[in-house]
């Protein structure tokens, strides 16, 4: 093991533990386990929402696209800062308004709260979605833990899985949001800062701009779409490839470990600042992930079997121990950053809206607390459970396949009914829940038909099906009891 | 690389981070 590059990440590990440790003290109701009492400020709002929707896929999986594929990478680059964007300056003020008043502490807890659900049904079908999809993509943050400190460090798969897991669990069950939040802000810090120095070292080994594209015009003389915006395709080819890679940022709107940011916020005024924060971080982190996978073109000269590594690749052949050292903790921190917040959904989701709302039990406060503390310990065990089981030379198997439908399952699931029911009133409870069932059951079939998954990215048609089920049945359907703006205006008069 | 190829990559960034801060500018006024 190399010194110079453990110092660095076992200083960054002690720094979680320690956070988990101080949060510990602050959180002591259940609004604190779960939402840190809606007393985030507008930095850590910012930074814990842009590190928690960025997973390992942002150091690992984009530039390893870039790295294969060229400049096709930036489309997806534009989709997901287009989805951030519209999730700042659209959707975060009503959502934290509207939640607020409701007092929903959970994004079931919202919906069933939003179309008076009184048979719990809404409530139940949502909880299901987030605890499936949620649970698989914990896992498989997990099983990527393993992988990475596993190759850096060169230990076995499975401790490198159980000490990766372990810290996560330990700060996550001890601080609840409050450690997720500021753990999330170390994380996001580290995450910009490898995204920034990596280009900028690359590109100057290579001698600047102009270097970097000569090298890679020389690289890719046999792929000439690897310089093209167009990725050599052209007509109905062209248009499905912009429209999928766009499309995953219509996942943004429907992730539930992001939406959750936006409801923890001390006020709406505070979201301003956030936005701003945020989408200048998602535009850093998110370009330059594709320029890392560019500059290891023009860098490597063998490529890597696994186009996923080529971060870490070039971090240790470019930089300073203790550079590549930092680097490796941030490919760990965008793992982990997105692995505590789904920890702590899925066990709102468990805790809240099972336990305390479905079956009506009303345990003492400190209980509550302690109950949910338990349950993130059971949900992160499972989840090592899963991970361990994977086989660590293959570790893309059972949890990967799962993976690949938890953005588009929960985008399908949650984005087009919770828009709509923000923005149109008119929505009523038969169609989210319709909405819910058509969108996560389209993308769903659409993977596993060849021919439309490779045409397109089910995320797409799942969230336009979603969107349509949801309004036609929402026309057809019986209003609810409950006016929602009325609802609103009555709870602001009662509050003075 | 051609020279509208690097334009319409350069453009996007600077387009998302000019948009946030005209947002941001915006509602400061609207709050005032």
């Amino acid at each position: 093991m190399d010194l110079g590059i453990a110092i660095p990440f076992l200083t960054y590990l002690a720094a979680l533990i320690l956070v988990g440790l101080l949060a510990y003290r602050k959180t002591t109701t259940f609004d604190d386990f779960y939402l840190a009492g809606r007393k985030l400020g507008s930095w850590v709002t910012a930074l814990s929402a842009e590190a928690s929707s960025e997973s390992g896929w942002l150091l690992l999986g984009l530039p390893g696209q870039a790295f294969s594929q060229g400049l096709g990478a930036f489309w997806v680059a534009l989709g997901c800062v287009a989805g951030t964007f519209f999730n700042w300056t659209g959707l975060a003020p009503r959502l934290r308004k509207v939640t607020g008043l409701l007092n929903a502490i959970t994004i079931p807890d919202y919906f069933a709260e939003r179309f008076n659900d009184r048979s719990g049904i809404l409530r139940i079908i949502s909880a299901l979605l987030i605890a499936i999809f949620m649970t698989s993509y914990v896992a498989a943050q997990f099983v990527a833990s393993g992988k990475a400190l596993g190759v850096c460090f060169g230990i076995d798969y499975k401790i490198a899985a159980a000490i990766g897991s372990g810290v996560i669990l330990f700060y996550t069950m001890m601080g609840g949001f409050f450690a997720v939040a500021w753990t999330d802000v170390i994380q996001a810090i580290l995450m910009v800062i490898a995204l920034v120095v990596m280009p900028v070292v690359g590109m100057a080994r290579l001698g600047g701009w102009d270097g970097l594209w000569q090298t890679i015009a020389c690289a890719t003389r046999s792929q000439t779409s690897f310089v093209s915006l167009r990725v050599g395709k052209e007509g109905i080819g062209l248009l499905t490839f912009l429209v999928g890679m766009i499309g995953i940022g219509l996942g943004y709107p429907g992730q539930p470990h992001i939406l959750t940011r936006f409801m923890a916020i001390k006020s709406t005024s505070a979201l301003r600042k956030s936005a701003l924060v945020g989408v200048i971080w998602a535009v850093i982190a998110l370009y330059g992930a594709v320029l890392v996978g560019l500059v290891a073109k023009g860098l490597l000269t063998d490529s890597p079997a696994d186009p996923e590594r080529v971060m870490p690749m070039v971090a240790v052949e470019l930089l300073p121990a203790w550079l590549a050292g930092i680097v490796i903790a941030a490919i760990m921190a965008a793992i982990m950053s997105t692995a505590d917040s789904q920890l702590l959904v899925v066990s709102s989701a468990i805790v809240q809206d099972f336990y305390h709302k479905t079956f009506k039990r009303e345990p003492s406060p400190r209980n509550l607390v302690l109950l949910s503390r338990v349950v993130t310990l059971a949900i992160g065990l499972m989840g090592l459970a899963i991970a361990l089981g994977v086989n660590p030379e293959n570790p893309v198997g059972v949890v990967f396949w799962l993976v690949l439908y938890a953005w588009g399952g929960l985008a399908s699931s949650f984005g087009p009914v919770l828009l709509l029911s923000l923005y149109w009133r008119r929505t009523t409870r038969q169609g989210a829940i319709a909405g819910m069932i058509s969108g996560s059951a389209t993308v769903i079939i659409w993977k596993n038909i060849g021919f439309l998954s490779n045409l397109l990215y089910e995320l797409v048609p799942g969230f336009l099906v979603s969107l349509l089920v949801t309004i036609v049945v929402s026309w057809v359907s019986k209003p609810g009891e409950v006016d929602f703006e009325g609802l609103s205006s009555a709870r602001l008069q009662a509050r003075g | 690389m051609g020279g509208s190829t690097l334009l319409a990559i350069a453009i996007q960034p600077i387009a998302f981070i000019v948009a946030i801060i005209i947002y941001y500018l915006k509602t400061k006024e609207k709050q005032h």
